[in-house]
């Protein structure tokens, strides 16, 4: 076998290796009571009234989300993709920043600013106004939050698909129809597939999402699991709970897989085509900018200000500082760590992947996406079913699991930058080189590599973020005297001071915004976002 | 002597017979113009020769060998010895002139001392010494041209693969570069397979004539 081949098959094992084991732990365990057949685990769950509240719960919390995204995200990335609005680059910087931060913090921010004691309680009602803390903590107000971190999803698909549609279709549509027709005849239907995955993904995301349910007591299915599993360590209840999650992320999967696979014709993310002719909004354009700023201001500004006031004391900084200095340095270094492994992972199965190296790439692909959307509960609980035993003890027992979980969950996004930026490259740059018998392994550092260097520091970049802000994995896996920050805020919001809650909820913000400042500059520089 | 043949080759593409039933036998130092509308399979063959498209049925041999056999490539790419101008030219814009030259002589070992000489001779005979510290997009269209030539020719290849290397340029470079390759040919004495849809570059360029036509199913 070839060091091609050999490389690919390497990757797929690891891949499924590693992404599948959890997933098959899980279902085993939930399976198996002291080690015996049985379906009890699964006749509890599902005969107790408490789990039909459970999934009607988790299915509007994210049913909502993802509406709420549709009617915002859509829209917006239109305008921000399509049209001339006046500051668009910044306004897409502005609406990506909640995503990369961890959902929970913005629950303490938003918390810091509608709570009873919050700033616009303060403001209006001298602290007797209770009207934002009923909502906050209700399902409309976990919604709203879970809505603000992942509708940039849907708005940056949404730019991207609309960036990689071929300008003449809509120019010929144009010709005889006005704007609103052409959108909602020539680039919506051929944009499509990007709206369904991003609806997709906000779905399963928030079906996942068990940080902001905890901290808002909205009882859903990764709460359950979690509680299961940390409060009672009932192990097989807890993969029990998780298990109609990983199904119901399956079925979706692969439902998106078979709607989408139809749809992907004429649309490829990072075909390089530009934004095309842009829609003119004339003088209503510094309306609509107007409109987004206010809705930016409020959304996205408002509750980090808020945090930012609740943090201003200086001793709250200090004792921050004291307490949270470790967790900061081990954030760092995990997260840069698991940033270099994907890269590496990733840009070997997006490559593998653009040039169909084996004949089960379309499941890799897919099975990328399904890690990257299953709920982190899922994948922390059944990670530590394959990985806490005494042989295994070496990786359970160290930041190795921690740096696996960030993996197996975060493979999906270099693996697809590497993927886009490939499908810009002619196949004729690498086939120049094998023609003159130039080694696989010499044409991938020496012509591949060299070709993608700025991608894949994006893609360093964004494995970077996404490991640094993660927190499900982190919090079900972490070993003893490892925590990360988003461990450490979370065991300290327990009991610790809101003020110093608040800072380390700052600093947390500010380690993550500097590495996506960075992808902005990198992105100026290369001239595209 | 023969140095590359196509024997009964044929290739389905979409469900449709692109290719069926081609023969070809190509001596050492011939000058062939495989030329007729799009999608009549000129590319196609040209591919299959290079091992980048696999014939479905047929065999293709190059230097004796079979290269190519009934749906499987024997040979890979990097095993034909053979040099190719591609139609965007693939020019590596990360590294210079001379990067493009050195890079496949460095990673099959050739001793640097052999590749300067390779490249010297050969940048000397395209014209375009003066730019081996440039990089691609500093160069003009004809300047680019000439670099992809002496990248495939200082591998000393058995035979030059040209896919419409010159659609993309105006009339009056393209009429000087197709001298320039008919010179350099006569020069070098390599056998050339050229493909192209003009049939005033074919007339120009060959001294073997292939035209193929576009059929259905």
């Amino acid at each position: 076998m070839n060091v091609r081949r050999t490389v690919f098959w390497a990757i797929a094992c690891l891949l499924v290796g590693l992404g599948l084991s959890p997933l098959v732990d899980i279902f085993a365990q939930s399976l198996f009571v002291n080690g015996r057949f049985s379906l009890d685990l699964f006749h509890n769950l599902f005969a107790s009234p408490q789990t039909r509240h459970l999934l009607i719960t988790s299915l509007s919390l994210a049913g909502l989300v993802t509406l709420l995204s549709l009617l915002v995200g859509l829209p917006l990335g239109i305008l921000l993709g399509k049209s001339d609005v006046p500051g668009r680059p910044l306004l897409i910087t502005l609406f990506t920043i909640p995503l990369l931060i961890p959902p929970y913090v913005q629950a303490v921010a938003w918390f810091h600013l509608l709570g009873r004691q919050g700033w616009v309680s303060r403001w209006f009602g001298g602290g007797d106004w209770n009207a934002g803390s009923d909502f906050l903590f209700s399902l409309g107000g976990c919604a709203w939050i879970l809505f603000g971190c992942f509708m940039p999803i849907l708005m940056l698909l949404t730019i991207a698909f609309i960036r990689s549609v071929n300008p003449r279709l809509e120019e010929a549509a144009l010709l005889a129809a006005n704007w609103p027709r052409v959108l909602s005849r020539i680039t919506l239907p051929l944009i499509l597939p990007g709206i369904i995955l991003g609806m997709l993904l906000i779905f399963l995301l928030s079906l996942g999402e068990f940080g902001v349910p905890l901290f808002l007591r909205t009882n859903v299915f990764p709460v359950e699991t979690f509680t299961q599993f940390s409060a009672y360590y009932d192990f097989g209840a807890a993969a029990a709970a998780a298990v109609p999650l990983a199904l119901i992320a399956l079925v979706a999967i692969f439902a998106e897989g078979l709607f989408v696979e139809k749809k992907t014709v004429h649309v490829r993310i990072g075909s390089g085509h530009g934004s095309g002719i842009r829609m003119e909004l004339g003088e209503s354009g510094k309306w609509v900018s107007a409109v987004m700023w206010i809705f930016a201001f409020t959304t996205v500004f408002m509750p980090l200000l808020a945090l930012l006031g609740e943090s201003a004391a200086i001793q709250a900084w200090r004792t921050a500082i004291a307490q949270g200095w470790d967790s900061i340095l081990r954030s760092l270094v995990f997260a840069a760590i698991a940033a270099s492994l994907l890269t590496l992972l990733g840009f070997l199965t997006g490559y593998l992947i653009h040039v169909q190296g084996l004949g089960s790439w379309r499941f890799l692909d897919t099975l990328t996406i399904l890690l990257f959307a299953l709920p982190s509960t899922v994948i922390g609980i059944g990670m530590i079913g394959v990985w806490n035993r005494p042989f295994t003890n070496f990786v359970y027992a160290s930041p190795i699991i921690l740096i696996l979980g960030y993996v197996i969950q975060y493979w999906v996004l270099p693996s697809r930058i590497t993927l886009a930026a490939l499908s810009r490259i002619p196949p004729s740059m690498e086939e120049a080189a094998q023609v003159m018998g130039v080694s696989w392994t010499k044409r991938i550092t020496g012509i591949v590599v060299p070709l993608l260097r700025r991608d894949l520091g994006v893609a360093w970049l964004v494995a970077y973020i996404f490991s640094l802000r993660d927190t499900g994995i982190s919090m079900l896996v972490y070993p003893p005297g490892m925590d990360p920050l988003t461990v450490r805020i979370f065991t300290l919001m327990a009991n610790g001071e809101p003020a110093m809650i608040a800072a380390l909820c700052v600093l947390l913000v500010i380690v993550s915004l500097v590495p996506f400042g960075t992808i902005q500059w990198v992105g100026k520089d290369n001239g595209g976002t | 002597m023969i140095l590359f043949e196509y024997q009964r080759i044929s290739k389905h593409y979409r469900e449709q017979t692109t290719i069926r039933d081609f023969s070809l036998a190509v001596e050492q130092g011939e000058r062939i113009v495989l030329f007729g509308p799009s999608g009549c399979g000129k590319t196609t063959l040209l591919r299959m020769l290079a091992g980048f498209a696999v014939p479905d049925k047929g065999t293709i041999l190059i230097a004796g060998k079979v290269a190519a056999r009934d749906g499987k490539n024997v040979l890979t790419p990097e095993e034909r010895n053979l040099g190719m101008v591609f139609q965007d030219l693939a020019l590596w814009p990360h590294l210079t002139v001379y990067g493009n030259l050195e890079f496949g002589m460095k990673a099959k070992g050739i001793p640097p001392a052999e590749r300067r000489r390779r490249m010297d001779e050969m940048l000397k005979l395209l014209k375009i010494e003066r730019y081996s510290s440039a990089k691609p997009h500093q160069l003009s269209g004809g300047e680019q041209q000439r670099v992809a030539l002496a990248r495939a020719l200082v591998m000393q290849p058995l035979a030059l693969l040209m896919d419409e290397p010159l659609s993309s340029l105006d009339e009056e470079l393209n009429l000087h570069l197709r001298r320039e390759i008919v010179r350099l040919q006569q020069a070098l004495k390599f056998t050339l397979l050229y493909v192209t849809h003009s049939r005033s570059e074919a007339k120009e360029i060959g001294t073997r004539l292939i035209f193929l036509e576009k059929r259905g199913s």
